[in-house]
């Protein structure tokens, strides 16, 4: 168990050292220095002054090892567009707002979607199951971005009934977690009751039943379990697809968060902002992953970890 | 009626042998069909599919004649039939720049579709091929090729597509690129644990005895005897990709031409939605409609190949 | 002998894609205390699903339409209770209490996220009221009854851990943890190994004779039966074709399908080479024959046998058959 943590740990250093190293050098062979574009008008003896300031004039061997150093030692550098703003400071003001909001999302998620997988399993009312089956089947196929703006333009601006801007109060979180967990609702929905349904038809749940034991304990003591497995392994895509849905959520409701700082970084082609924040999320699926790996080893039984 | 003869007035001609041609020895079996003779009667009673199918078909059609039917082009505009409600001349309405929304959305649907087709194909051969491989050869190879995957696929899609964008520019290719550094992975996932499984079988061994060469034996055997999965997953690949690309539209760093994909038009609308709310829905029934027809496709295809998956 | 448990007229139905299966038609037995019954017949000859409609544990999509079932004195038939939750909590009562079940396939039968130990006292929490302790030492004692090596080591273990005669052996312990009055075993042995079939069958033979239970032993093996039944029914096509005491059974059968499996082992007394198949398959059960199921494959069918179901024959007090044959021979007597 001990000596399986350790490799995976290994192994998803190495998957990061790789994916910084591919960053650096993809942001460099981009043409142009970030201060010759064309939407600055900087004088040459600036851009000059600017490059060597940032080490821009250096060899890209040395830029790199200087670069990977400092990542080492947990400093990104500072944001080219920001001008001088530390990017670790950058990312420690907008990783709260992010986390919060993934935490709020990922749970909503999980609870909301085990619910409905399960009554949709076991319901007597058919209307209720095709309308659970609707409602996840509307998750996979409206982009969450989409239902934001949607969710924004009728309970924010229509109906006036819930607040959209930013994240104060308990109700500005109603409306971003629920398009950011909608497609993981929809999925865990699906996995559920298709776990559920896979499930009641089992010999052991038959075996169960002839000790003498009410049908509902049979479902809980036996069933559950069995059929929300396949949600832990979801657990790590999941937490990846909320990553990704955070960019664009966290911009249309104006939240603080690392998603709308690297969409900003982006479209202003603020390098060093990329590289850190591409360092930082590949470093937080990766850490998802392992911990995935471990608790499903733990709940479980029959995979053994250490192979 | 027989039954209806109480006992003792059945008459003892009724005790004789039974003639041999009243007897039906054989197993009346089923009305048999072929394998793929079934899957599609399956999948032509399921209305769902037929249905997408169906739309998906008449907009692949319209985007294709948009050019020739629509009396206004992509890029006309007209300052004086600015963000119109639709109407008669206008079915869907105009944007900002008066342009007509209908025609933009038909040569938008040029661009999605053609990503999604395009990543559903490059997927389709990168995750097959890879995925035949690493099963097929087996060994260190296969732990390698795993080992790499994995990899790979710890680093979330999005990742890339952005990373690749950034340095190759807003173009079809180059979101094409990105789409595919990763997404064959589920594909070669499912290829290697099948041409695995097909390996230990009977049929593989009685090939290799009869002398069938490595080559044949994985794309013919194996291949033809996965279809049903890859299928699938192939089409389920489709609007993943749709979605990626407008994703990408929508935060401002898509495709880049003068005809705008669905996520540029979402963009473009989003922009406007305090004037003409409505502008933005057109793009989004859009987006959703083609990408519900897709997973009912593939749905249908799914529990039409295998009929326990029900 | 009083009888433990009475079944009158039983039919089963199965509601499938292709229409309604009939699985069970018109089954009717009884068994009595301490006594031992053999069910033997092929796949699909229904004998599983009239004990599953016994325990109340039909799938989903089949019901117990006709017939009804007596246990010691308990009215077991769903459709004689208005309200569905007394039915269920008199079930709750007897299952693993007093009627238990042996299972077929050791591998699927076990729940693979809990440990053994958990699933062996479960029976125990349902019906009586012990402790924690209580139930773990009852366990250890029942795994160790039942041939278990080192069981307090082995009772947190799970089911993958286990060979498939060990889980047969748990699966047996289930069984008999409150020592019940009736124990159904479906096929106990057919998914072993052959040389752990004798042991797992020995197994359950001195354990049920320990307890005093009556047994219905579900098989296809005639040779299981006659070494351990003291009765056995013969099932065909859903129907039950002919019952006997195993030596009315095995020297004096009647039916020709009886006389058909019979023929079917390899008797090493008479020395004989060659085995007799029955040629044919079963009926199909979405439509059964209007006369008798195994009219197509019988060597002595009569025009009779096709139009109508033949009634039931005694040649003796426990002997019975259903085949028109029966009354042939009454007429050609008469004569």
């Amino acid at each position: 168990m001990v000596r399986y943590v350790v490799k995976r740990i290994a192994v998803g250093i190495l998957t990061l050292f790789v994916l910084a190293t591919v960053t650096f050098f993809l942001m460099h062979i981009i043409p142009g220095s970030p201060f010759s574009g064309e939407s600055s008008n900087l004088p040459p003896s600036v851009v000059q002054k600017l490059n060597e300031k940032y080490g821009l004039d250096k060899t890209i061997w040395e830029q790199y090892l200087a670069y990977m150093g400092n990542v080492v030692r947990g400093d990104f550098g500072v944001s080219i567009y920001r001008k001088g703003k530390s990017i670790s400071k950058i990312i420690a003001s907008g990783l709260p707002y992010t986390a919060k909001l993934g935490l709020v999302a990922s749970v909503y998620g999980i609870v909301a979607g085990i619910l409905l997988g399960t009554i949709a399993a076991f319901t007597k009312r058919k209307w209720l199951t095709s309308f659970i089956i609707f409602i996840s089947t509307l998750g996979v196929s409206v982009p969450s971005f989409l239902l934001g703006v949607l969710l924004m333009l009728l309970f924010g601006v229509q109906l006036r009934i819930l607040p959209f801007v930013g994240l104060s109060t308990p109700f500005h979180y109603v409306l971003p977690t629920l398009c950011l967990s909608f497609s993981a609702v929809a999925t865990i929905t699906r996995l559920v009751k298709s776990g559920m349904q896979e499930v009641m038809k089992q010999d052991y749940m038959i075996l169960a039943k002839s000790k003498g034991t009410p049908d509902k304990k049979v479902i809980f003591r036996h069933g559950l379990k069995n059929a929300i497995l396949p949600v832990i392994t979801y657990a790590g895509p999941m937490f990846a697809t909320l990553l990704t849905g955070s960019f664009v959520i966290e911009s249309l409701f104006s939240i603080p968060g690392i998603g709308a700082e690297y969409v900003n970084s982006v479209t202003n082609r603020d390098y060093t902002m990329i590289m850190a924040l591409t360092i930082l999320y590949g470093a937080m699926i990766i850490a998802a992953n392992i911990l995935t790996d471990i608790v499903n080893a733990m709940a479980d039984p029959r995979i053994k970890l250490g192979k | 009626m027989e039954k209806k003869i109480p006992m003792e007035e059945l008459d003892n001609s009724w005790f004789e042998p039974l003639p041999d041609e009243e007897r039906n020895l054989e197993f009346v079996a089923m009305e048999s069909k072929t394998y793929l003779q079934d899957a599609c009667s399956r999948f032509r009673k399921n209305r769902l599919a037929l249905i997408s199918l169906v739309f998906l078909a008449c907009m692949i059609f319209l985007a294709i004649v948009v050019p020739i039917v629509s009396p206004y082009s992509y890029d006309e505009q007209n300052l004086n039939a600015v963000n119109l409600l639709p109407c008669a001349s206008h079915l869907l309405g105009t944007d900002k720049f008066g342009r007509d929304i209908l025609t933009r959305l038909m040569y938008g649907a040029r661009i999605s579709l053609s990503v999604g087709f395009m990543a559903a194909v490059m997927n389709l051969i990168i995750g097959v091929v890879y995925g035949g491989i690493s099963g097929y050869v087996g060994g260190k190879t296969d732990m390698i090729m795993m080992r790499i995957i994995d990899c790979i696929y710890s680093i979330p899609s999005m990742l890339y597509v952005i990373l690749i964008m950034l340095v190759l520019g807003s173009n079809m290719y180059s979101v094409l690129l990105g789409i595919c550094v990763s997404s064959w992975i589920g594909m070669a996932r499912q290829v290697r644990t099948q041409i695995q499984t097909l390996k230990q079988q009977e049929f593989a061994l009685a090939a290799y005895v009869i002398g069938a060469g490595n080559a044949r034996i994985l794309f013919q055997h194996l291949i033809v005897n996965s279809m049903g999965p890859i299928i699938v997953d192939a089409t389920m690949m489709v609007p993943e990709a749709i979605f990626t690309e407008a994703f990408l539209a929508f935060i401002g760093i898509g495709i880049s031409l003068p005809q705008a994909s669905w996520g540029t038009l979402c963009n473009e609308a989003r922009q406007m939605l305090q004037i003409a709310p409505i502008q933005i829905a057109w793009p989004t029934a859009a987006i959703c409609l083609t990408v519900l027809a897709f997973n009912f496709i593939g749905d249908g295809i799914g529990e039409a190949l295998d009929p326990r998956k029900k | 002998m009083r009888s433990l448990l009475d079944v009158r007229h039983m039919s089963v139905d199965f509601t499938t894609d292709q229409g309604i299966v009939h699985a069970v038609r018109d089954v009717s037995f009884q068994v009595g205390e301490h006594e031992v019954l053999g069910i033997v017949g092929e796949s699909g000859s229904g004998k599983s699903q009239t004990m599953y409609s016994v325990m109340g544990l039909l799938a989903r999509n089949g019901h117990m339409c006709e017939g009804e079932i007596t246990f010691n004195g308990h009215d077991l038939t769903r459709s004689h209770y208005a309200n569905r939750q007394d039915y269920r909590k008199m079930m709750w009562d007897l299952r693993g209490n007093e009627i238990s079940m042996i299972f077929q396939d050791p591998m699927t039968f076990l729940n693979p996220v809990l440990p053994v130990g958990k699933q062996l006292m479960e029976p125990l929490f349902n019906h009586m009221k012990i402790s924690r302790a209580e139930a773990r030492a009852k366990a250890i004692e029942l795994m160790a009854q039942v041939g278990i090596p080192s069981p307090e080591k082995r009772l947190r273990q799970y089911p993958h851990e286990f060979s498939g005669g060990m889980r047969q052996r748990i699966i047996i312990a289930i069984a008999l943890a409150c020592s019940p009055k009736l124990i159904i075993a479906d096929e106990p042995t057919t998914a072993l190994d052959v040389t752990i079939q004798a042991q797992v069958l020995e197994l359950i033979q001195e354990m049920t004779q320990k307890a005093g239970s009556s047994v219905i032993m579900i098989t296809h093996d005639l040779g299981m039966v006659a070494r351990i039944c003291d009765r056995i029914a013969i099932m065909y096509g859903g129907k039950i074709v002919e019952t006997g005491s195993d030596e009315e059974i095995f020297y004096e059968p009647k039916h020709p399908y009886t006389k058909g499996l019979l023929s079917c082992v390899h008797n090493p007394e008479k020395d004989e080479e060659e085995l007799h198949p029955i040629p044919g398959s079963p009926p199909d059960l979405l439509k059964p024959p209007a006369g008798c199921p195994f009219v197509d494959r019988c060597e002595q069918a009569m025009r009779i046998c096709k139009v109508r179901m033949p009634g039931e024959t005694e040649y003796s007090k426990t002997h019975r058959c259903a085949c028109w044959l029966g009354e042939r021979l009454r007429r050609e007597a008469v004569k």
